[in-house]
């Protein structure tokens, strides 16, 4: 039996789940414990996580230290958001936590956060999978910022990020509840910019047929609905005014003694409730799937399927294969190239897989190089490398942590043979990572660079191995002389990168 | 279905005519806590009752009311002193009713020492045990009594003197005492406060009330009170001085206190330092020989500055508890009820694993009827037990040489992570609890000291083991405390369970009380404070909504006392509305039932018998769902907002039925129970045509039967069953 240990240090709490894992089986939760503390509140307001807070966090961790005591051998993940991740005084408390109590916090990016809360939110919410089959928005509410993840025919198209969490807004307009009737009306005004831009920017929103809401404040929200029951899990725009109602007339002393709302979410129920509102109104959709989850879930489903090979059904590897195609399509990228780079790069990978050793996540890494290698020119015909550098930086695709985006965006810019010039060989700190960077981007330059007319002229790369050596056979029913050609520097760079002397031949497509 | 045996037995009481305007619909606290203490001394008062049960109910009148003294009445005190006015919910002032309580105690102790006098002295003397008056005594005996003075007594006094160079001293409260007139010296001026000289005299605690003398008659034994003893050779110890008058007396002070937690850095030192503080609480009330005259008891009013109201004169010998020394000293089981031991319970007795009995089903244990004894296994053996992780449990009062502390002790030796919560402000048990939760950290057990503004008063075990499918956790929530003691003379029920929603709420529940967080939802239990009060008004209501539709509506409560007025008031409405609501509520009531346009469906009795009912039992029709409720609390404000406690609903079927019965048999009682009339008295159950029952002797019956149903005496056996060796331990 193996226990596992997830401590969040989130926005407004700390929370200590524990679960045991067993071969191959789903977690089983076990215990969950969480503490109130407001770091958002600080971290939004003063950019900076108060030493009164951090001494309390201190003891907050001692006590969970002395709970997990209660297991034997238990695993541990620490984990912290964003109200860590954008404080200025992160490293020292990170620092400090790690000298006190042996803890390494490993501080998530946006994207590890997204890929956790969808990886709990595919899992929990049954028929997923069909629900997403039509055009589907996800609504994380989270304390720092919320995030929309649009879904369409079982794949993930688009999700974006936008610093409106329910304790930013607290934070920013606490003053502003004091000296006003009508808070409400500047917490719409507050949101109403970002969430009009995002459905100016994400047109498909008007197609939206399913609504999923998730946020530990939208349990409070059912309960002053009157949804008291675990079984009534959807949200209707009448239950969403109802509990409205409450929380525009009541003080939150009300709330606290009437409705028994733990007084560190009184606060920030409101401009959940509103973003809720705002939701339904620009979807024009009248209830919403609330599944519940949070991301410590997510965060215990990806150590179950790491460590005891649990499976779950969603297909995580293809949305973000979908999310790459929808951002190559926004970049209005030649499709029909990107298609055929990315059929013959995953050709020559699955050709050469004894040359090159690479694993089944680099083939990912591979395709999504291949299908996002353009979107620079979007910007710059001529420099898209470098554009398309910048671009992939800074997208987020769910599963992808903040150095593989790294990784991928670099792997992009070294595609180009002339930019392997900046790339310091003998210098460079983590040899695995240059070496696994090379190979990858021999393949991905083999591949583009058959495709160097744009035209799709082959069809298909067969590889065998005459005496030690690859040797490509390029089937095509057309003349690609100059696809050849093209080849002389890729195939260069490719035999350097492992020690080869590859050949590559011209076939004739059979005819039939 | 049980609601059909509870309605066929249900007498709907005769509904008096509605209440007048300024009359309240709710009774007085006080008030009906002095009934229910009227109720225990009619157990005494009872020939029916064997004579030395009828002692014991009288000793419990007095150590109740000891007990209420120091705290109820000497609260009410320190409210009026402070101004306080606010009504009580029967639209009484503080004034009022300490007035009237004041007086209700007088007329009690009238009634108590009538009964000692008249019924409880000729009945010891008809059993020949005699108490002898010093006038009595011949001259062989008081050469026998000065002997057992000289040699035990006198050491040991200590005469006080009182005049101008040396103040009143400090009387202990409830210790028993003599105040000793002297002859006043003409050349001796009184002190300032013009007193009379006199001593006092501590009759020795540590010494025997009863002093047994050799006895010289077949079937008779006489006994002579300490303190008459004393009096006999008093002279001994005033040389010189003349003694004009002797009169026993006891001072009871108040022992409430409360402490500011927020204030206290150590809440356990400064529990220690308020128990001493008790010591010198203000006196709330004198009780004295009646011959003493007025002289005398205008010293202690000077003195201890007491009024008259609670100067009591008793006709008879001071603290009855004597009857208890009168027990101890000639044991008669001729004289008391049939011994009757605690069963073992079937449920425990289908493995040698108490582990594996719970995983079969849930486990119900009845006690007194069946033994405390697997509860202790259970926590003994998780002690030992190496797939135990965790053993966690909530102590309110734990008997003197707990073996459940012992087992907790054991546990954290052998390496397990033990939490428990000791509540150190169990109102006289406070130096107990210090002393376990002392010993306990010691052992390295994780010991928290209650709740910060908040009493821990539910009783629950949560033991975490890893098994081969799993981690699994066994839970016990009980109406009880874990004290094996009181589990002999108390009714209570006690739940084992490894139901997983339970054992998640146990978790939780625990993880609540040591602070680590406050869980959003519960899936079984309902604790208090927060939830349990707006769960409680949602069932009562659910109830009243289902009788106003036409449909079956019944709620059927069992509890020790009822004093909230909101629940009360759901209540009421609810049979306006024409739900059923019977409950059977051991001590204090504050509901008037039977009144037209109020109460008619409500009936209220009360079950005093050998065993002291403390069970807590919740049923609710519920629309045919039957909701069967166990837990920790009574329907009291305290309960409901100002503790922590907890009730479980029940599943298990076999469980249900035997929670059922314990109700039904309740209320079908015709020997112990006792119907509240709308005026806050109670009589007796109309007998006429109805078969007769003792639900407390029925109770012991089946109990006796299911054991050995489930473990048959090897001699009536049809076969033998042999042992085989280890497996079968």
């Amino acid at each position: 039996m193996r226990y596992l240990a997830v401590i969040n240090l989130g926005s407004h709490e700390i929370s200590l789940s524990i679960c045991q894992l067993r071969n191959r089986e789903c977690p089983q939760l076990l215990e969950k414990v969480s503490r109130a503390l407001a770091f958002g509140r600080d971290t939004y307001s003063e950019g900076a996580i108060s030493e009164e807070k951090i001494v309390e966090l201190m003891d907050v961790l001692a006590d969970f230290q002395l709970k997990l005591k209660e297991y034997p051998h238990i695993e541990l993940v620490a984990v912290a958001e964003s109200a860590i991740r954008e404080a200025g005084n992160r490293l020292f408390i990170l620092d400090l936590i790690q000298r006190q109590t042996g803890l390494d916090v490993d501080v998530l990016s946006n994207n590890d956060q997204v890929y956790y809360q969808l990886l709990a939110l595919s899992h929990k919410l049954q028929d997923f999978d069909q629900i997403i089959m039509e055009p589907t928005l996800a609504v994380e509410l989270g304390a720092g910022s919320i995030q929309f993840t649009l879904y369409d025919q079982g794949r993930l198209l688009n999700t974006q990020n936008m610093k409106l969490g329910s304790l930013r807004i607290a934070s920013v307009l606490e003053e502003l509840r004091e000296h006003t009737r009508n808070f409400e009306d500047y917490v719409l005004e507050f949101i109403s910019g970002d969430l009009a831009y995002y459905k100016s920017h994400e047109n498909r929103v008007d197609q939206v047929k399913h609504l999923i809401l998730n946020g530990s404040n939208l349990f409070y929200i059912r309960q002053l609905a009157g949804l008291s029951s675990a079984s009534q899990t959807l949200l209707s725009q009448e239950d969403l005014q109802k509990a409205l109602k409450i929380l525009t007339r009541k003080t939150g002393q009300a709330l606290i003694r009437e409705d028994h709302i733990p007084s560190e979410h009184v606060k920030l129920l409101l401009p959940t409730a509103l973003i809720v509102g705002e939701v339904f109104r620009f979807t024009d959709l009248h209830q919403a799937y609330l599944p519940d989850t949070n991301m410590e879930e997510g965060i215990i489903l990806a150590y179950a399927m790491r460590e005891v090979r649990y499976q779950i059904k969603h297909d995580f590897s293809a949305d973000r294969l979908s999310l790459a195609r929808a951002i190559s399509q926004h970049y209005k990228t030649d499709q029909a190239h990107c298609g055929q780079v990315e059929k013959l790069a995953l050709e020559i990978f699955d050709e050469t897989k004894k040359l090159h050793g690479l694993e089944a996540s680099d083939r990912e890494m591979l395709q999504l190089a291949a299908i996002l290698h353009n979107v620079g020119k979007y910007i710059s015909i001529s420099k898209d490398d470098r554009r398309s550098y910048d671009i992939v930086r800074s997208l987020e695709i769910p599963g992808m942590s903040n150095s593989d985006m790294e990784f991928l965006a670099e792997l992009i810019y070294v595609h180009d043979l002339h930019h392997l010039q900046d790339m310091d060989m003998d210098h460079s700190h983590d040899q695995a990572r240059s070496l696994r960077l090379f190979k990858l981007a021999a393949i991905l330059m083999l591949a583009n660079a058959m495709d160097i007319s744009h035209r799709q002229k082959i069809a298909r790369v067969r590889v065998q191995n005459k005496k030690g050596r690859p040797r490509f056979s390029l089937y095509s029913s057309e003349d690609i002389t100059l696809e050849l050609w093209n080849l002389e520097q890729a195939k260069a760079f490719f035999d350097q990168v492992f020690l080869t002397k590859s050949e590559f031949v011209a076939r004739m497509l059979p005819q039939n | 279905m049980f609601y059909q045996e509870l309605i066929d037995t249900f007498d709907r009481p005769e509904a008096r005519a509605p209440l007048a305007p300024d009359e309240p619909a709710y009774l007085n606290r006080e008030l009906s806590w002095m009934e229910f203490n009227d109720r225990c001394l009619e157990e005494a008062r009872d020939k029916n009752n064997p004579l030395y049960e009828r002692l014991n109910f009288l000793a419990i009148t007095c150590s109740n009311l000891d007990e209420y003294t120091t705290i109820r009445i000497a609260s009410l005190i320190n409210i009026i002193e402070a101004g306080g006015s606010r009504l009580d919910p029967a639209g009484l002032s503080p004034q009022a009713q300490l007035a009237k309580l004041l007086e209700s105690n007088k007329a009690f102790f009238k009634k108590q020492y009538s009964t000692y006098t008249r019924q409880i002295v000729p009945a010891l003397e008809a059993e020949g045990v005699f108490l002898l008056p010093l006038n009595l005594l011949n001259e062989g005996q008081k050469a026998e009594l000065e002997a057992y003075f000289t040699k035990r007594v006198f050491p040991v006094l200590t005469p006080m003197a009182v005049d101008a160079s040396r103040p009143f001293p400090l009387l202990a409260t409830r210790s028993l005492n003599l105040i000793v007139m002297l002859e006043e010296a003409e050349d001796t001026a009184r002190g300032e406060d013009n007193l009379p000289p006199f001593a006092l005299i501590q009759v020795p605690a540590n010494l025997p009330r009863l002093v047994k003398l050799k006895a010289t008659q077949v079937g008779r034994q006489d006994f002579v009170l300490l303190e008459d003893v004393i009096r006999l050779f008093l002279d001994r110890l005033f040389d010189n001085q003349e003694i004009t008058a002797v009169y026993a007396f006891r001072v009871m002070r108040d022992a409430d206190f409360d402490i500011d937690e927020d204030e206290s850095a150590d809440l356990l030192a400064e529990i220690e330092e308020r128990l001493e503080l008790r010591k010198r609480g203000q006196v709330i009330r004198l009780e004295i020989e009646h011959q003493a005259p007025k002289a005398v008891r205008k010293i202690f009013k000077q003195v201890l500055d007491l009024p008259d109201e609670q100067i009591f004169r008793v006709r008879g010998p001071v603290d009855l508890l004597l009857v208890r020394a009168i027990m101890k000293a000639l044991p008669r089981p001729d004289l008391q009820y049939p011994a009757f031991s605690p069963q073992a319970s079937p449920g425990f007795l289908a493995d040698p694993d108490p582990f594996a009995c719970i995983r079969q089903g849930d486990i119900l244990l009845h006690h007194p009827y069946e033994s405390f004894q697997p509860t202790i296994d259970v926590i003994e053996r998780a002690a030992q037990d190496p797939q135990v992780l965790a053993i966690k449990q909530t102590l309110y009062r734990v008997s003197g040489q707990s073996p459940i502390v012992k087992a907790l002790a054991n546990a954290a030796l052998a390496g397990k992570q033990v939490m428990v919560l000791v509540e150190l402000k169990a109102r006289f048990d406070e130096a107990n609890n210090i002393h376990w939760a002392r010993q306990l950290e010691r052992a390295g057990c994780h010991v928290l000291y209650g709740l910060k503004g908040l009493k821990t008063h539910s009783k629950i075990t949560l033991i975490v083991r890893e098994e081969e499918d799993g981690l699994r956790r066994y839970v016990h929530v009980g109406t009880g405390n874990y004290n094996d003691t009181t589990a002999k003379i108390y009714t209570d029920i006690g739940l084992w369970s490894c139901n997983e929603s339970l054992g998640d709420d146990a978790s939780n529940f625990f993880n609540m009380i040591s602070g680590y967080s406050l869980p959003y939802s519960w899936k079984q239990i309902i604790p208090a404070p927060r939830w349990l009060r707006d769960d409680t008004i949602f069932r009562i209501r659910q109830e009243a909504d289902q009788a106003r539709k036409g449909h079956r509506a019944m709620i059927v409560a069992k509890m020790n006392s009822l004093v909230d007025p909101v629940i009360i008031a759901e209540l009421y409405a609810a049979s306006q509305a024409g739900v059923i609501i019977r409950l059977i509520v051991r001590g204090i009531s504050c509901l008037r039932p039977g009144i037209q346009g109020l109460s008619e469906n409500i009936e209220v009795r009360s079950l005093v018998g050998r065993f002291l009912e403390h069970s807590r039992i919740f049923y609710y029709y519920n629309g045919g769902e039957e909701d069967l409720l166990i837990g920790s609390a009574d329907w009291m404000p305290r309960n409901l907002d100002r503790r922590i406690e907890l009730v479980t609903p029940v599943y298990d079927e076999a469980c249900r039925r035997r929670i059922f019965e314990i109700l039904s048999l309740g209320l079908q009682d015709t020997e112990r129970a006792r119907i509240e009339l709308s005026s806050g008295t109670y009589k007796r159950i109309d007998r006429r045509g109805k078969d007769l029952l003792d639900s407390q002797i029925e109770l012991c019956r089946r109990a006796i039967s299911a054991a050995q149903e489930a473990r048959p005496d090897p001699l009536h056996q049809t076969r033998y069953e042999p042992r085989f060796g280890p497996r079968d331990k």
